[in-house]
């Protein structure tokens, strides 16, 4: 479900799967703030661009609609909050699509990136400022990263036990939220350990430096692409 | 001949509880041994013990002549646990970046991390699966994908807690079959089971666990009595049918 949508990582070798993980987020970030913060029309020939670049490269976004409905909720939800506003259909539209584009961005990052690749870069990036520490930054990272999957799982699998024994969240809302909350807790504390023990179990050291690939020519494209949006962000906004 | 491991009066205390007392036995190299014992007789944190995750309270750890009791890394390196719950062991990404992950956490060489996974994954035959999640294997598969992790990392000798719980009859053929494999490489193996009826006749060893302490340790010709007083179910069969792999 929503752990297989976030971490469906799949293994292709694209152009784009093997550029350098850290120009993959540097454009990610400049593509979310240039899409936020764009003149309407810009934004939409952003939102154009991205969506084009996405079907030709395959995002399996059907997949993502149906796997992440919370999001088409929130989408939702911006859209009746700008019109409420009074802001007309156009400028709600273009609001919502800023959102939607952040998060089709995001999603065509993480399509392309895998988690430890990302996390060991950071790791590097930082290694000549931070020392060790950055070693250790980069493992919390990819620890926290790779956690998530089990919180989903454990959060379905107790909600799903309560309902088979007959809960209802809806009947008592207020108390079926501290029990929830408290199995949660609970059983992630001993995924936790367990968890720890498999990474020991392996000898495995958080202060290690890990090896990546350094950036090469297949990264110039994705940077021209980059200087491109921040260089038509300026000109649309009169710089 | 020396003994490749030889454990004496381990004892251990969780809380208040008395988890193990004063367990010994021993495993020769090459043996492929089995662990018995009910539910909670102390058969799993016996095997963390040994590796190292938990600290024991006393007793000695002998690897190879030399004492680790007191040197858990040195435990943690040379003794693979494969633990019971599949699940909880995956790390990578994809099965190479899994069965990588161990040998690059002991600081090998690119090209030596490279020829013990080619080595590993043709011996454990997960060729086919290579480029998948962990998540998204089989139960047999990800069994075998949790033994190739291990034994990655070259250990001297190989824990399994409850290989073929959950599994089915042609999985546990192939986790078996691989087993096997790996004893005749000359591995040696501990594997803890109560279903000896799959794979009795392929062990040299047979140790027997109850609330504990360590009952003792037989050759599996002599054992079928031993492991019917111990509440194993043991049916009643000549030891050349206690194998699911033949037929
Ligand atoms: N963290 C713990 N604290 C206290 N007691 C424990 C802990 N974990 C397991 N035990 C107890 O230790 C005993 C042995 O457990 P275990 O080694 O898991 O048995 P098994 O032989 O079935 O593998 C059990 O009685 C269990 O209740
Ligand atoms: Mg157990």
């Amino acid at each position: 479900m929503a752990a297989g949508m976030i971490f469906h990582t799949r293994d292709l070798d694209r152009w784009i799967d093997r550029c350098h993980p850290l120009s993959k987020l540097a454009l990610l970030l400049v593509y979310c703030i240039a899409v936020n913060i764009a003149s309407p029309v810009y934004a939409l020939v952003l939102s154009l661009a991205l969506a084009a670049a996405c079907t030709v490269r395959r995002i399996p976004l059907a997949q993502y609609v149906h796997d992440g409905p919370v999001f088409a909720v929130l989408a939702v939800f911006i859209m009746a909050s700008e019109l409420l506003q009074g802001s007309g259909i156009f400028i709600s539209t273009v609001e919502t699509l800023r959102f939607a584009m952040s998060l089709l961005a995001s999603l065509a990052f993480i399509d392309c990136t895998s988690i430890d690749d990302l996390a060991s870069a950071l790791g590097r990036l930082l290694h000549p400022v931070l020392g060790r520490h950055a070693c250790s930054f980069a493992s919390a990272v990819q620890l926290t990263l790779s956690m998530i999957p089990m919180i989903f799982d454990t959060a379905m699998n107790i909600s799903q036990a309560r309902k088979a024994r007959g809960a209802s969240f809806l009947r008592h809302p207020v108390r079926s939220t501290g029990e929830l909350t408290v199995s949660l807790v609970s059983q992630l504390l001993d995924g936790v350990s367990d968890r720890a023990d498999a990474l020991i179990a392996r000898s495995y050291d958080p202060y290690r430096l890990q090896n990546v690939q350094g950036p090469g020519a297949g990264d110039i494209p994705l940077l021209a692409i980059l200087a491109a949006i921040t260089g038509g962000l300026l000109w649309t906004s009169g710089l | 001949m020396q003994d490749l491991l030889s454990v004496e009066n381990l004892s251990l205390k969780l809380g208040d509880r008395r988890i193990l007392s004063s367990v010994s036995f021993t495993l020769e190299r090459g043996d492929f041994a089995v662990l018995c014992g009910r539910n909670g007789a102390g058969k799993s944190q016996l095997l963390r013990a040994l590796k190292g995750l938990i600290q024991p309270d006393s007793g000695r750890i002998v690897l190879d002549g030399v004492d680790l009791t007191k040197n858990r890394r040195e435990r943690l390196k040379r003794m693979a646990l494969v633990f019971q719950d599949a699940q909880l062991q995956f790390v990578g990404e994809t099965v190479e970046k899994d069965i990588a992950f161990g040998p690059l956490n002991l600081g090998w060489s690119r090209e030596e991390v490279e020829s013990v996974r080619e080595e590993v994954i043709a011996v454990m035959e997960l060729d086919k699966v290579r480029r998948q999640r962990p998540a998204s294997l089989s139960g047999g598969e990800k069994r075998r994908l949790t033994i190739a992790g291990v034994l990655a990392m070259r250990p001297d000798i190989i824990f399994l807690d409850e290989p073929f719980s959950a599994l089915d009859y042609p999985s546990t053929r192939l986790v078996l079959s691989s087993l096997v494999r790996l004893h005749q490489e000359g591995h040696t193996i501990l594997v803890v089971s109560h279903e000896v009826e799959k794979f009795l006749r392929h062990t040299t060893k047979v140790l027997i666990m109850n609330s504990g302490h360590m009952c003792g340790q037989y050759r599996p010709e002599e054992s079928l009595d031993e492991l019917r007083r111990a509440d194993v179910y043991v049916p009643s069969l000549p030891l050349e049918d206690f194998s699911w792999l033949q037929a």
